[in-house]
């Protein structure tokens, strides 16, 4: 009966959370334009083709991260080894790639195999150990990923990959990133994906409320295993564009978009309850990030202000979704 | 009609800025400096040499680094948004050489030269205009000299090298070798300890069960020499020990009397002779694609002078 009553409660959650949602949408939007019109103000170089292409191709590869990291987040979880897993997964493809010749399309698809092979182990982790939290097993897989990533070559990049590794994430159509359009393609799949398909629907509802979820029939554990899968594959993905940008594969690469995926997916409004968010403002979220350090770099500011402002900027974007919830338990009572 | 009015306001604000800063007047150079960080010591010190030549020279300086130096990928963004800034001159120190070749090739794309400072790029990259570091090996022999001048023919050393592979200590150890065995000096053990404190430390106290009777050594830098220091304290012995970096640790080390001297790096120099190459690569001057910024042997006689001058620089 309890369970019903949850269920029900859950229901009537998600269909009051829909103006809500479109609120927290426009303010997020509003929130860029407005970053982005300061910026142009303080900066004339800032609103220039080549500054916003910059912008794009800087945010593509955060932007791929945060798409597994929203899945995450999205069933009450966390994805703490992206970066770790990007690093690892890439450094086997240059292993194979580079060291052994071996063909780089083939060497591509064993990065992205091994990025959703590790991100499946998370999963495992959480479901068939039955690990408390996925913040236990992800760091684990963090730190494990990033010491083998450092093994396997005794710390040593590996360079010069073939034209076609490099292809997305070094090549441009017209002044726009290649990158660009494998973040659009990957964004409307997954909104198709999450909004069009049962699974994506069941992803949502583990999120609301496991229990009721496994109740009604729907297998939470596959559910979960699929979520960590893409997490490691976009992860993955983003490392084989990270390569291609900089033309190497180095155990240390990924370290900042841990963090980087997780703010962006909070300022885009997701709820780090899970269950709530759209994955339409986690873009958004990506583009406030590269905005603010870009800006900053455009400003000449200290690097250690742009770490001390993305923070601050999550701090204020929880903070507000906090105020919108106490206002609307008051406005329900 | 309210909306499109403030629309409007806000766009007239954005292009009067934007006119403005177009209207100032245009310094006589501008330059982009990517640094692998702007947090540790020795950063600030390459930063402020650049800083005083360029204020010196009218020169607009554009400072940027990440917060640390295994910040990878910001530091590539921080090169391409000086890029994007369409600025004359980029002076660029490669936190990984390996990942920067694509960067600076876009620098090239857009006729942007490069100044390399303190690390270079892989061989066969050539796309700069100067690389501006110390010379190893020569900062290796002038430790190696100082070190022989404490000692006599036929005294053992111990010489403790960085990780293999890594070429700024390797060649050091290399300059020091050549010196001391021209010297007269026997090469007791040449050991790698990582550029690490404890592992200098412990490989001291292996090599001092085997060779008791060293009297003299040289480390590739000063964690290594300071972890050595410990282990011939705690085994009651006092030689010439001589390091590489100068850090604020062995400066003191060296004026409590117990560290015998320390290489230390011109970073400072870095950033100025940086600054004017940049001028002179503007102006189509001939650079030399290498760059020696020197480096000095510090010992009780002038470990204070450096001391202060590093303590004035915020």
């Amino acid at each position: 009966m309890a369970h019903e009553r949850e269920a029900a409660a859950a229901g009537q959650e998600a269909k009051k959370q829909k103006p809500r949602k479109n609120m927290y949408s426009v303010g997020v939007i509003l929130s860029l334009i407005l970053l982005s019109l300061v910026m142009a103000v303080l900066s004339p170089r800032f609103l220039t083709v080549d500054n916003l292409t910059n912008v794009a191709s800087q945010a593509a590869v955060s932007a791929i991260i945060s798409c597994g990291m929203f899945l995450a987040i999205l069933t009450g979880g966390i994805d703490l080894s992206v970066g770790s897993v990007l690093a690892l997964s890439t450094m086997l493809m240059g292993v194979v790639c580079v060291n052994h010749g071996v063909d780089p399309y083939l060497s591509m698809l064993l990065c992205l195999a091994v990025g959703g092979g590790l991100g499946l182990l998370n999963g495992l982790m959480l479901t068939k150990m039955s690990l408390p939290h996925p913040f236990i097993s992800t760091m684990g897989m963090k730190m494990m990923a990033r010491g083998a990533a450092l093994v396997i070559t005794a710390a040593a990049p590996i360079s010069i990959f073939p034209e076609p590794v490099q292809f997305i994430g070094n090549n441009y159509l017209g002044p726009l990133p290649l990158s660009l359009f494998l973040v659009a393609i990957l964004y409307a799949c997954m909104y198709l994906f999450l909004t069009r398909t049962a699974t994506g629907r069941y992803i949502y509802a583990v999120g609301g409320n496991k229990e009721a979820s496994r109740l009604s029939g729907i297998k939470v554990h596959r559910v979960l295993n699929l979520v960590y899968t893409l997490s490691g594959f976009t992860a993955a993905l983003a490392g084989i564009v990270l390569v291609g940008r900089v033309n190497a594969a180095y155990p240390l690469a990924g370290q900042d978009y841990d963090s980087d995926a997780i703010a962006a997916v909070i300022i885009g409004g997701a709820s780090f309850f899970g269950g709530v968010g759209s994955i339409g403002n986690t873009i958004i979220g990506v583009l406030i990030i590269a905005v603010l350090r870009n800006g900053l770099n455009l400003l000449n500011v200290d690097s250690n202000y742009q770490t001390f402002a993305i923070g601050a900027v999550i701090i204020l974007a929880v903070y507000i979704d906090v105020l919108r919830q106490k206002v609307m338990q008051v406005g329900r009572r | 009609m309210q909306k499109k009015r403030l629309v409007a306001i806000v766009m007239a604000l954005v292009f009067a800025f934007v006119l403005c800063a177009g209207a100032a007047a245009a310094p006589k150079l501008k330059v982009g400096m990517v640094l692998k960080t702007l947090s540790s010591q020795y950063w600030k010190i390459v930063a402020a040499g650049a800083k005083a030549a360029a204020d010196k020279a009218g020169v607009e300086l554009i400072l940027l680094g990440p917060p640390t130096e295994d910040a990878i990928e910001q530091q590539i963004n921080m090169v391409q948004d000086v890029i994007s800034q369409k600025v004359d001159v980029i002076v660029f120190s490669p936190s990984q050489p390996a990942a920067s070749i694509n960067v600076l090739n876009q620098a090239k794309k857009k006729k942007i030269p490069v100044i390399l400072v303190d690390t270079g790029m892989p061989a066969g990259f050539n796309d700069y205009v100067t690389f501006i570091g110390t010379d190893n090996l020569a900062a290796g022999k002038a430790g190696g000299k100082a070190l022989a001048a404490q000692l006599k023919k036929g005294d053992k050393v111990l010489l403790i090298d960085g990780a293999p592979g890594n070429p700024s200590c390797n060649d050091r150890v290399k300059g020091a070798e050549e010196v001391l065995k021209a010297a007269g000096m026997v090469i007791a053990s040449k050991q790698p300890a990582f550029s690490d404190r404890e592992k200098g430390y412990t490989l001291t106290q292996n090599v001092l069960q085997a060779n008791p009777d060293i009297a003299g050594v040289f480390a590739a830098n000063d964690e290594m020499v300071l972890g050595s220091l410990r282990a011939m304290q705690q085994a009651g012995k006092k030689v010439p020990m001589i390091g590489v970096d100068a850090n604020e640790d062995a400066l003191k080390s060296i004026l409590a009397g117990d560290l015998y001297g320390s290489v230390a790096q011109g970073n400072y120099d870095m950033g100025r002779i940086a600054i004017e190459k940049a001028l002179e690569a503007k102006a189509g001057k001939k650079i030399d694609k290498r760059i020696d910024s020197g480096a000095t042997m510090m010992t009780k006689d002038n470990a204070q002078s450096l001391l202060d001058f590093r303590m004035s620089i915020k």
